[in-house]
């Protein structure tokens, strides 16, 4: 079930200084994760990324994941302490076309020396605010025997 | 439209056939399905397309087709990989329902039976299907599109058709040729090199170039003219390029060594295809006789072996009719035995490091076999899942022939993971 983004996080992800990191996992099993500056949200309130390399191990991991509908973690982290995971489910991967060319075009503007091998929609299907200040409450509010003693005495 | 009223209860479906391989995705089985049975579109799927955006069947030449209907080209899907379905429907013999093209709410779907099956897009044409060349002739005369790739027919007859019976039973290029009454074979190098120019200025539109065309036979020695053609060509299309070798391809009659050698050297190819068709020397005998008359099977082979050695690793590949196998009359009996044989004689190619590109066979109007019936879906599923599984162990990905730079070999797409 597709989950709507807070405005929150769309600041956070379309901040030039975020930090945005796609985790992924191949038929092998085994997790992958890299930096992608180009993560933003599409008018469709989709996540949507360019895959610069078409032979990458992300891109190879992201075929897998839309052909067997598994989930890919995002993580997004804005100093000093802002930081969110969204799960999303690959929807589309834009390999030709006007969208396409666009996109391409852009890119060039920024790097020339390289080519595009995907744009990447993903429709995000839950969303974890990582935040530590709120993780810890949480946890101490669900799981109150996770803690150490001295730190209540 | 004749159909086979039982057909559905004689085979295995696409859920039960996916019931049997899961390990193989939904997406790309419906595809491989989509390709065997074909598809039509409703006016409301025709009602979708944007001529000023899309690139429909009307005004291009299809070297394939008997007739040229208002259709999209073919569909691109959300995995980004291209379904070619641009090819004739035999309607007097379709044994088997085709697939339906439909539109809902402004979306493109695949459908069986009124179940939707995959929401898909129709191909854009490029910039210079519009324009024309210098001479006032449309520049899709010369080139041809598909969403990432060039493709150029040089020779649009195949001199295996002189000698009659001689022609591949299951190719419609040259009768169809014949029946167009179309008298020139081959459109001048020129206008093709400056309609490759005019494409090459849509930026991100083209990562490929593909010449191909029917085989030649004649020259000092077999084939020596059609090579002479392809090299004036490629080097016509490919000079201009400031690197060493062009991500380009050919498919040409089998040259033996000094053939290649002289086509690596001569221009910039990057990968060399020469195809096989069957997977079996008698079976191939049959179906291919003027391959195997000038040739045969063992020195075709041979050959194709050879170009691994010009061209490389990885740079050479062959294309198989996947299903013709099982032609009647003298085909295998049984998919069973077809499977077996096939395999055995995949695993011999690829283990050359060389990927087979196969294709679904379809019973194409014009065809000697056009009105045969192609083979069960679990058989292209199961063979197709054994070529990927030898192309895996034996560590070759040609990057040609696949998804995105053609489209038309739905067993290249699981090298995709
Ligand atoms: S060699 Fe066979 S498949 Fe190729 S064009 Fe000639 S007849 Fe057709």
């Amino acid at each position: 079930m597709a989950v709507e983004l807070s405005q929150n996080i769309r600041e956070a992800i379309a901040d030039s200084s975020s930090v945005k990191v796609v985790a992924t996992i191949g038929k092998d099993g085994v997790p992958h994760a890299v930096v992608k500056g180009s993560v933003s949200v599409n008018e469709q309130g989709n996540i949507e990324f360019l895959d610069i390399l078409e032979s990458s191990k992300n891109n190879q991991n992201l075929v897998y994941s839309i052909w067997y509908e598994k989930l890919v973690a995002i993580q997004v982290f804005r100093a000093p302490l802002e930081s969110y995971e969204i799960l999303a489910k690959p929807v589309r991967s834009i390999t030709a076309g006007k969208e396409f060319e666009e996109r391409y075009r852009q890119l060039h503007e920024v790097f020339p020396n390289v080519d595009l091998g995907a744009i990447w929609q993903l429709e995000p299907v839950e969303v974890r605010d990582e935040r530590l200040q709120v993780r810890v409450q949480e946890q101490e509010k669900t799981y109150p025997i996770l803690q150490h003693l001295d730190r209540i005495l | 439209m004749t159909e086979e009223i039982n057909w559905r209860t004689q085979e295995l479906s696409l859920d039960e056939v996916l019931q049997k391989y899961p390990d193989v995705p939904r997406i790309w089985a419906l595809k491989v399905d989509v390709q065997r049975r074909g598809v039509v579109y409703t006016q409301a799927a025709k009602d979708m397309i944007n001529p000023a955006i899309h690139q429909v069947n009307t005004g291009t030449i299809a070297l394939f087709r008997t007739t040229q209907d208002y259709t999209p080209e073919s569909l691109i899907m959300r995995d980004g990989s291209y379904l070619i379905t641009n090819f004739d429907l035999n309607k007097n013999k379709a044994f088997r329902e085709p697939y339906v093209v439909d539109a809902i709410d402004g979306h493109i779907y695949i459908m069986d039976q009124g179940k939707v099956l995959e929401e898909v897009w129709y191909w854009e044409k490029p910039e210079f299907y519009d324009k024309t060349a210098s001479n006032g002739e449309p520049f899709n005369k010369y080139i041809q599109a598909r969403p990432q790739r060039i493709d150029i027919n040089l020779n649009q007859y195949c001199h295996f058709w002189d000698k009659p019976g001689e022609g591949c039973k299951y190719c419609p290029m040259t009768p169809c040729f014949k029946m167009r009454h179309q008298t020139e074979e081959r459109e001048e190098t020129k206008y093709i090199a400056e309609a490759v120019r005019e494409a090459l200025k849509q930026e991100g539109r083209f990562s490929a170039i593909l010449v191909t065309g029917g085989s030649i036979l004649s020259g000092e020695h077999l084939f020596d003219d059609e090579l002479d053609a392809y090299i004036d060509l490629l080097q016509a299309i490919l000079g201009d390029f400031q690197v060493e070798r062009v991500p380009s391809q050919l498919i040409s009659s089998a040259f033996d060594e000094r053939q290649l050698e002289r086509l690596y050297r001569e221009t910039k190819l990057m990968t060399y295809t020469t195809d096989i068709e069957v997977l079996n020397k008698e079976k191939f005998e049959w179906i291919c006789p003027g391959k195997a008359h000038h040739v045969g099977y063992e020195e075709w082979k041979r050959r194709l072996f050879a170009a691994v050695d010009v061209f490389g690793r990885g740079n050479v590949t062959s294309g198989v009719v996947l299903g013709t196998e099982l032609a009647s009359p003298n085909g295998f009996a049984s998919e069973d035995e077809a499977y077996r044989h096939v395999i055995e004689e995949a695993e011999d190619i690829i283990s050359h490091g060389i990927p087979l590109a196969a294709n679904v066979w379809r019973t194409a109007p014009g065809a000697i076999f056009q009105n045969q019936k192609n083979p069960s879906l679990e058989y292209f599923i199961k063979t197709y899942r054994e070529f990927d599984r030898l192309a895996h162990h034996y560590g070759v990905n040609p990057y040609t022939d696949d998804y995105r730079r053609c489209g038309a070999h739905p067993g290249m797409d699981l090298l995709r993971i």
